[in-house]
C-alpha cells in the first residue's frame, strides 16, 4: 500500500547504515525484533479497545506480554492510550526514566497523540511534551486493525535501529 | 421484586466438583457465533475527504462553517485575497491527530465539499507530516464527485 | 373493585399537596418555585444549616444528590451555593439557593450529609470558596495549581512537571495511643486496566488487615464542564459519548431529553420507542462490563472472554444502524437521526435470544457456588448510609431500598411496559453482582416488547425552532439553505432560565443542571454523575477487608473514572 511504502521511505532516510556489529548486539536485536515487553498504560475511551484486543484468542501473535504485568526496569515498550491530564503526567515520565536504554513509545488514538477535543489547560496537549514519541496512531478510538499493524510499525523500527530516543539525543550532541 | 432465597444459598462440594470439572473440560459442542463478529475496519470510509466537481475543480467555497463548528478546531482554511474572484480556498488544512472522526463537518457543509469517505489513517512514524494540505485531501480518496448540480451558482 | 394503582396515585398527588402547602406556611416567599416535579427555594447564608435540617427532619427530604456553586452574577465576587435534596415519598426535587462569597468561610454540610464531602472540597478547589472544617487540598487539579479554574476570569499558567508529596492519615480516635506507629501507610497505583480508569488509594494496614482507606481521584481531570461553557450547543454532542464510553446514549438522552422539555418541543412516538431501545442496549453493555470485571478479579479469565464476546455482539448490531464510532450519530435533537435500516429487527432480535442463553450459561456456573461466595460475601453497605451517601442505581437497590427512576417518574413509554425492579437482601458484594445480572434479564424483556409493538411515523420532530433541513433541500431550495446557515451559525440558543433534567442511567441517577442567560454560550453546566457519590462510600466499606481485595471493592461498585473526574 502506498502508506506503508511512504512509511519505510520516512525512516530508511533516518535510519543510520549498520556498521560491523559485534554478536552480543546481533543476538539482542534478533530477540527484540521477536518478543518486546510492553508496559501497557490506558485510561478513557481508549481502554475498551485495548481490552477488547487482548481478549481476543491470537492477540499473542502480535505482541507478547500484555497480561503479565512486567516492573519498568524489564521492559522495552511504552504503550500509552487515552487521555493525559497534568496529574498524570509525572507517572510516566518517571516510569519512561526508569526503563533501560533501548525503549521505544507508541501513542495510540487522538487524545495521546495531541490532546484531541480537550483544549482546556488541564490536559497535556500531546504525549510529546513529555516524552519523545515513536508511532502515533490516529483515531477516536482506533479499531483493532489498526492497532495491530502500529506494532508492525514498530516492528520495522526496532529492526532498523531507529528510535526518537536516540534522535533527539543526537540533534542535541549528547 | 426481592431476589430469590435459593440464590443465596451454598450448593454441596460435590456439585462444585462437576461445576469446575466443566469449566476445565474443552467444549466440543461450541457453536460458532461468527455472524456476530465485526467485520473487517467495521466500516470502510471515515475519514474526511474534500469533493471535486465535474470538471475537476474543488467543490469548497470557503464558507467556513466547517472551521466553526468542528470540536477540536483542527480544520485551518485561509482564502484568496479577492475571495469575489476565486471562492475555492487558498489553504486547507486538516491536523489529523486532532480529528475524532465526529462526522459533523459533513453535515454542517451547504455545498456537499466535504465528506467522510475517505480509509482511515494507519499508524505512521512520527518524522511523517500529520497535516494534510489540499492537494493530498482531494486526491487520497480516488476522486470524490460532489452530489449537487452543476448549474448551481456560486456562493458570494 | 379496589385498584392499587389508582389509589397510588390518590395517595402521591396527596402527599404532594399536602408537601407544597407546608412549605408555603414555612418559607412563605423564598419559596421561588413549587410544581409537581421541582421546588426552588432561596435562603439566606445566617440560617442556612437550620433550614436543611429542618427539611431533613420535618419535610422528608433525606437523599441527598448534590451541591455545587454558580457564578450568576456578572462581576464575579458573588457566587450562588445550590444544594439538591430528594423527597423519596413524593419524588419531588427540591434546589436551594444561598448567595455567598469568597472572603468569607461558610457552614460545612457534611455533618448533616456526609455525601457533602467531596462536593464542597471540589467548590473550594474550582471557585475558592472555602467552608469550616474541611481541609483546603485540591481534589482534581494537581497540587500547588494557581488559580481557580471554573472562574470566568480565570488564566491558565504554563505547564510544569511536579510530583506531589507524600500521603498520611490523621490519628485514628478509635485506637489507644500507643498502637499509632504499628500502622503502615500503602498506596496502591491502578493505572494497568485493574479498574475502569486512573484511581489510587491509599490505605492505613496493620497486619496486613486494611483499618482506613481513601480513594485518590482527579488523574482523569479533563476539564468537561469550562468546555461546556466555551462552545456551541452543535458542538456538545462529540463531547457527551466520551464522558462514559460504555453508555454514550444515556448521556445524549439526558441533555437531549432536557432541552425539548424546557422548549416545549413535540417528539414522535416511533423516536421515543427507539430511544428506549438504544438505553436499554447500553444498560446491557455496561452490566455485562462490571460482571466481567468482577469475575476477572476472582480469577477466572474464561468467563471474561465470554462477556467479551457478548459485548462485541451488541457494538456489531448497533454499527450496522449507523457507521459512526462510539455512537455519536444515533440520538440527535428532535428525535433519532436515522431511520432503521431493512434488516435490522431480525438482527436485534437474534440478538435478543443469544444473550439469554449465554449469560444464563455464564452465571449460573457462579451463583451457588461456595468457591466464589465465600469471597464475594462481603464489604456490606448499610442503607442509611448510602442514603446519606448520595448512592443510587443498582448499589443502592442491593441494599434492600426500593427506588428505581424509571417506575416512580417514568418517561416516554415506562409506564406501559410491564417489567420488574430487583432487590438484594444484605447489600454485599454479591448482592450487588445478582442485582445486575437480574437488571439484563428485565432489559431484554423491555426490548422485545418495544419491538414487537414498535409505533410507526416519524423519528423526527416537525418543529422549526430545533429541526436542521434535509441535504436535498438544502442543495436546491433557498429558504432551507438560510434555515441552515442560521442553524449552523450560532446554534439553537436557548431562553434565560434554568433547568434540571435526570434519567436512570445504569450506575444510578444522572442529571444535568443547565443555565443560560439567552446568549449564544451557556453560563453554567454541572453534569450529576453517579460515580462521584458511590467513589466516597469506599471509605465505609473497605474497613477489615485485605490488600488484594480493593479491585474488587471498587469493581463490585461499577466505578468509572470519566464519570468521577469528569
Amino acid at each position: 500500500m502506498d502508506e506503508m511504502e511512504s512509511n519505510s521511505s520516512i525512516i530508511s532516510e533516518v535510519a543510520m547504515t549498520a556498521d560491523s556489529e559485534s554478536f552480543l548486539n546481533r543476538w539482542n536485536r534478533s530477540i527484540l525484533e521477536n518478543e518486546l515487553w510492553p508496559f501497557p498504560v490506558s485510561f478513557s475511551c481508549c481502554s475498551s479497545e485495548m481490552r477488547r484486543f487482548k481478549g481476543r484468542e491470537n492477540s499473542s501473535e502480535y505482541i507478547n506480554g500484555l497480561d503479565v504485568a512486567y516492573p519498568p526496569e524489564e521492559s522495552d515498550l511504552l504503550i500509552v492510550g487515552g487521555t493525559i491530564s497534568q496529574k498524570m503526567a509525572p507517572f510516566i515520565k518517571e516510569v519512561y526514566d526508569r526503563m533501560p536504554e533501548e525503549k521505544w513509545v507508541l501513542a495510540i488514538g487522538a487524545c495521546a497523540s495531541s490532546g484531541g477535543p480537550y483544549w482546556t489547560h488541564s490536559v497535556v496537549q500531546g504525549l510529546s511534551q513529555i516524552v519523545p514519541v515513536d508511532v502515533y496512531l490516529p483515531g477516536c478510538p482506533p479499531s483493532r486493525e489498526m492497532i495491530i499493524q502500529s506494532f508492525e510499525a514498530i516492528r520495522e523500527r526496532v529492526t532498523k535501529k531507529v528510535s526518537s530516543l536516540s534522535q533527539t539525543r543526537w540533534s542535541l550532541n549528547v | 421484586m426481592i431476589l430469590g432465597k435459593n440464590l443465596y444459598n451454598k450448593s454441596s462440594k460435590i456439585l462444585n466438583l462437576f461445576r469446575v470439572l466443566n469449566l476445565i473440560a474443552p467444549k466440543i459442542w461450541k457453536k460458532s457465533f461468527s455472524r456476530f463478529k465485526t467485520k473487517s475496519n467495521g466500516f470502510t470510509g471515515g475519514a474526511p475527504a474534500l469533493t471535486l466537481t465535474e470538471s475537476g475543480d474543488l467543490r469548497c467555497t470557503s464558507c467556513m462553517l466547517c472551521q466553526n463548528i468542528c470540536p477540536s478546531f483542527c480544520i485551518k482554511i485561509e482564502t484568496h485575497e479577492h475571495a469575489e474572484e476565486e471562492a475555492a480556498p487558498l489553504n486547507f488544512d486538516i491536523n489529523i491527530l486532532k480529528c475524532t472522526f465526529c462526522g459533523l463537518c459533513e453535515d454542517a457543509c451547504p455545498v456537499d465539499a466535504i465528506r467522510m469517505e475517505g480509509p482511515m489513517p494507519f499508524a505512521g512514524h512520527s518524522e511523517q507530516n500529520w497535516i494534510w494540505d489540499k492537494e493530498y485531501l482531494s486526491s487520497y480518496a480516488g476522486d470524490l464527485k460532489s452530489k449537487v448540480g452543476e448549474d448551481r451558482p456560486l456562493m458570494p | 373493585m379496589f385498584d392499587f394503582q389508582e389509589q397510588e396515585d390518590l395517595d402521591l398527588i396527596n402527599n404532594r399537596n399536602f408537601l407544597l402547602r407546608e412549605l408555603e406556611l414555612e418559607f412563605s416567599d423564598k419559596l421561588t418555585l413549587a410544581t409537581n416535579e421541582n421546588i426552588s427555594i432561596v435562603v439566606s447564608p445566617s440560617n442556612y444549616i437550620d433550614q436543611i435540617l429542618k427539611l431533613k427532619n420535618n419535610f422528608g427530604f433525606n437523599f441527598f444528590l448534590n451541591l455545587w456553586i454558580s457564578d450568576n452574577i456578572a462581576d464575579g465576587e458573588n457566587f450562588d451555593l445550590m444544594v439538591q435534596l430528594l423527597n423519596m415519598d413524593t419524588h419531588q426535587r427540591a434546589i436551594i439557593t444561598c448567595p455567598v462569597s469568597d472572603l468569607e468561610s461558610v457552614p460545612s454540610l457534611s455533618d448533616i450529609y456526609q455525601g457533602a464531602f467531596w462536593c464542597e472540597q471540589e467548590s473550594w478547589d474550582m471557585f475558592g470558596v472555602s467552608f469550616d472544617s474541611i481541609p483546603k487540598e485540591r481534589i482534581l487539579s494537581p497540587e500547588g495549581m494557581d488559580g481557580f479554574s471554573l472562574r470566568k476570569d480565570f488564566e491558565p499558567r504554563p505547564f510544569t512537571l511536579k510530583r506531589s508529596s507524600d500521603y498520611s492519615f490523621s490519628p485514628d480516635p478509635r485506637v489507644p495511643r500507643g498502637e499509632w506507629k504499628k500502622r503502615d501507610v500503602l498506596q496502591l497505583d491502578m493505572f494497568n486496566g485493574e479498574v475502569n480508569g486512573p484511581l489510587k488509594a491509599i490505605m492505613e494496614v496493620y497486619d496486613e488487615v486494611v483499618e482506613r482507606g481513601r480513594l485518590e481521584i482527579g488523574f482523569l481531570h479533563r476539564g468537561v464542564e469550562k468546555i461546556f461553557e466555551n462552545i456551541n450547543l452543535n458542538q456538545i454532542m462529540p463531547h457527551l459519548s466520551r464522558i462514559n464510553s460504555n453508555c454514550p446514549t444515556m448521556f445524549q438522552q439526558a441533555w437531549c431529553g432536557g432541552i425539548e422539555k424546557y422548549l416545549d418541543v413535540y417528539i414522535p412516538d416511533r423516536a421515543k420507542a427507539l430511544r428506549m431501545v438504544f438505553n436499554e442496549l447500553d444498560r446491557i453493555y455496561e452490566h455485562l462490563d462490571t460482571i466481567g470485571r468482577i469475575v476477572d478479579n476472582l480469577g477466572c479469565s474464561p468467563f471474561l472472554k465470554e462477556t467479551l464476546v457478548m459485548q462485541e455482539s451488541i457494538v456489531a448490531v448497533m454499527k450496522k444502524y449507523s457507521e459512526q464510532n462510539l455512537s455519536s450519530n444515533l440520538i440527535c435533537l428532535g428525535g433519532v437521526k436515522s431511520d432503521v435500516p431493512k434488516g435490522w429487527l431480525t438482527e436485534c432480535l437474534n440478538l435478543l435470544s443469544f444473550l439469554e442463553k449465554k449469560v444464563f450459561e455464564v452465571t449460573k456456573l457462579i451463583s451457588n457456588s461456595t468457591l466464589w461466595m465465600n469471597r464475594l460475601c462481603r464489604f456490606e453497605l448499610n442503607s442509611k448510609q448510602a442514603m446519606d451517601w448520595g448512592v443510587s442505581g443498582p448499589n443502592l437497590r442491593a441494599s434492600g431500598v426500593n427506588y428505581d427512576m424509571r417506575k416512580v417518574s417514568p418517561h416516554y413509554f415506562y409506564n406501559d411496559i410491564e417489567f420488574e425492579v430487583p432487590l438484594g437482601i444484605n447489600g454485599q458484594c454479591y448482592d450487588r453482582y445478582l442485582v445486575r445480572v437480574e437488571e439484563i434479564f428485565q432489559s431484554l424483556s423491555i426490548i422485545s416488547q418495544l419491538l414487537d409493538n414498535l409505533p410507526l411515523g416519524d423519528t423526527k420532530t416537525k418543529d422549526s425552532s430545533v429541526l436542521i433541513p434535509r441535504k436535498q433541500d438544502v442543495y436546491s431550495d433557498s429558504n432551507a439553505l438560510i434555515q441552515h446557515y442560521r442553524f449552523y451559525d450560532s446554534g439553537v440558543t436557548l431562553p434565560e432560565g434554568e433547568f434540571y433534567n435526570s434519567i436512570e442511567s445504569p450506575n444510578g441517577e444522572l442529571g444535568f443542571y443547565v443555565h443560560s442567560r439567552g446568549t449564544e454560550y451557556l453560563n453554567r453546566v454541572k453534569l450529576r454523575t453517579p460515580g462521584f457519590y458511590s467513589g466516597q462510600c469506599f471509605t465505609d466499606i473497605v474497613e477489615g477487608g485485605s490488600v488484594e481485595d480493593i479491585p474488587l471493592v471498587i469493581n463490585s461498585l461499577n466505578l468509572v473514572v470519566g464519570e468521577i473526574d469528569r
